[in-house]
């Protein structure tokens, strides 16, 4: 789950640094070619067109004084000297608004060399200037041609006339020419930066185009990511809260446990006071002799005393803090004491049988040792309604082993993988406090102290058995005399 | 004429405690060690008695005892004689005996223990006085 969530958070990470990156570069494109068509308009603005628009003017100057010309050698021809004057002062005005022309486009062709992005300025201010230099030449060779018109001394001599007229014919198609080439020049840079603006804004808007798109992609992979994080989560909050609801239960039934063995403790330990209030009442009114109550009183207060000591342990086991007092003592005559003792007290019809070798010396706590077997035996006793019970006794190596089993009821599956924790039972307040599910579980608490394993089983054709082993030497298990001997 | 009382108890000496307690008082007392036994002894002295009576004025039970507790003798019994008149003695505190009040009637009564001797023998006259069969 953990490796799907940073999977997950990293897909939206990433979808996240794309839409961030997509936008920068969107952002950037944009403001470049802003910044291009902004340049090639100010170009267009600034330098295309008052260019061609002068150039048209001067060609059309230019024509003006084609026309005055025509009209001034038609004078010359006729004879007609007024016209010719008002022809020669019309045709020199005329020059005048030319030469201004060739002035303003030099200072236009100056702007697109020195003012506009050179890489946009088209055609080149240089070429532009170089033809204006010629065109300005040309006019200067036809202003010539045109003087010796006006300054013909013999307004009758034609054959002069006629060579004038057709040099200045010459020099007028010449001027033209270059004009004209200059215009087609313009005309043709303009359609190009035209082509080129249209091409930029083409680019731009596909660019914008690809980006919504990629940012449109991109959110939706981001909100399905999300959608997958949010079911993660929800799958997660369910999970989590079974795995509480499954946690609270289990406390609840801890607590109930729990409730229940502090009122049988309590009830273990209130049972033996009416008895000695009952001697001391008895023994007051005379009814019974002060040395058998007193006897009784110091029983009952034993009782108690082991009571306590039980819960004490059980306190101890669970800290890990169970003091044992070692002792060297036979284990074989402790089991078969304690299956002696049992034996008094059993129905007809169950049997306790033992096989043991005579000795079997051990260095252990003998009463834990003693209350494990008395435990295990009294949970066969319990669980046996008839048939037998055997206890064996066997040196396994470096430890004493002791196996209870008995042809009884068997160990109920659910308990048998957990019948060693705490407050694990099948009976249910039943006589004592080892009936509420502790008995086993300090049985194991004082096995473990002992270094020792404790463990059970179904016998294959009934009932159960229980067994537990004990090194013989307190402090010295297989593994610690194993490292012991290596060392 | 003193009062027939059985008694299911297992510890020893509250038995023996509460046999010469009654007996001194002139009442008589059937002791059981453990549930089984005290359903037996019901039994056994319900067959002397005739119909409709009961053998005994009172049954005490501990709740707590080997083989059978308290409250399925109790229920036995009651199975057998249903206004049979029942006193439980009991060490747990009142929270635990909630799971009598099942099989709770007028005829029951639950002393807590400890309690002395003379209190249980008033009780049990005075109950017992009341005639309630």
């Amino acid at each position: 789950m953990n490796h799907q969530k940073t999977s997950t958070g990293f897909r939206i990470g990433a979808s996240v640094g794309i839409i961030i990156l997509m936008l920068g570069i969107a952002i950037s494109l944009s403001i470049s070619i802003t910044a291009t068509i902004s340049d090639q308009m100010k170009v267009v603005a600034n330098y295309n067109i008052p260019l061609e628009k002068i150039t048209i003017q001067m060609r059309d100057t230019q024509k003006n004084q084609e026309s005055v010309l025509d009209n001034a050698v038609r004078f010359l021809h006729t004879g007609d000297t007024q016209g010719l004057q008002l022809s020669e002062n019309e045709f020199f005005a005329y020059d005048s608004l030319m030469t201004s022309q060739i002035i303003q486009t030099r200072e236009i062709a100056n702007t697109g060399l020195n003012i506009l992005p050179q890489e946009y300025v088209s055609p080149s201010a240089s070429s532009v200037l170089a033809k204006m230099e010629n065109i300005e030449k040309s006019s200067t060779e036809y202003e010539q041609a045109v003087n010796n018109v006006f300054s013909l001394s013999d307004k009758t001599d034609n054959v002069k006339l006629d060579a004038f007229t057709n040099d200045l014919k010459n020099k007028e198609e010449a001027l033209d020419a270059k004009q004209n080439n200059l215009l087609a020049d313009m005309e043709s840079s303009y359609q190009n930066i035209e082509i080129s603006m249209d091409e930029n804004k083409q680019k731009f808007l596909t660019l914008e185009i690809m980006i919504i798109i990629s940012i449109g992609i991109i959110s939706l992979a981001s909100g399905y990511f999300v959608n997958q994080i949010n079911k993660d989560l929800t799958r997660e909050v369910i999970k989590k809260t079974k795995s509480l609801q499954k946690t609270n239960e289990k406390l609840r039934k801890l607590n109930v446990l729990k409730d229940e063995f502090i009122s049988e403790a309590s009830h273990e330990l209130k049972s033996p006071l009416n008895p000695i209030y009952g001697f001391v009442e008895l023994a007051k009114c005379g009814d019974i002799d002060k040395e058998e109550a007193l006897a009784g009183i110091v029983k009952q207060a034993h009782q108690i005393e082991e009571v306590a000591n039980k819960m004490l342990d059980l306190g101890k086991i669970d800290n890990n803090r169970l003091h044992l007092s070692i002792e060297r003592f036979n284990l074989a005559k402790l089991v078969s004491d304690i299956s002696e003792a049992t034996r008094t007290n059993l129905d007809e019809n169950v049997s306790i049988e033992m096989d043991s070798p005579v000795d079997l010396e051990v260095e252990a706590d003998r009463i834990r040792i003693g209350q494990v077997i008395r435990n295990i035996l009294n949970n066969s006793v319990k669980f046996t309604p008839r048939g037998g019970i055997f206890i064996t006794l066997s040196l396994n190596g470096a430890n004493a082993q002791v196996r209870i089993s008995d042809t009884g009821i068997g160990i109920h599956p659910d308990v048998l993988p957990k019948m060693f924790d705490k407050f694990v039972t099948k009976s249910h307040r039943k006589e004592n406090l080892d009936g509420n599910g502790l008995g086993l579980y300090m049985c194991k608490g004082i096995i473990i102290a002992h270094s020792g394993e404790i463990n059970a089983y179904n016998n294959p054709k009934g009932g159960a058995t229980v067994f537990f082993s004990i090194p013989l030497t307190h402090g010295m298990n297989n593994k610690t005399i194993q490292r012991s001997l290596l060392n | 004429m003193g009062l027939q009382i059985l008694s299911g108890e297992d510890n020893e000496f509250t038995a023996l405690q509460y046999k010469k307690v009654f007996e001194k008082n002139q009442h008589h007392i059937t002791v059981a060690r453990d549930g089984e036994e005290c359903v037996m002894q019901y039994k056994k002295a319900l067959d002397n008695c005739p119909e409709e009576s009961y053998p005994f004025d009172v049954v005490l039970l501990d709740f707590v005892m080997p083989k059978k507790n308290g409250v399925r003798v109790a229920k036995e019994i009651l199975d057998l004689r249903p206004h049979q008149r029942i006193i439980f003695a009991s060490a747990f505190g009142n929270g635990v005996l909630d799971d009598a009040s099942a099989i709770m009637k007028d005829s029951i009564e639950i002393l807590q223990k400890p309690f002395s001797l003379e209190f249980l023998v008033k009780k049990i006259e005075n109950a017992c006085t009341l005639n309630f069969h």
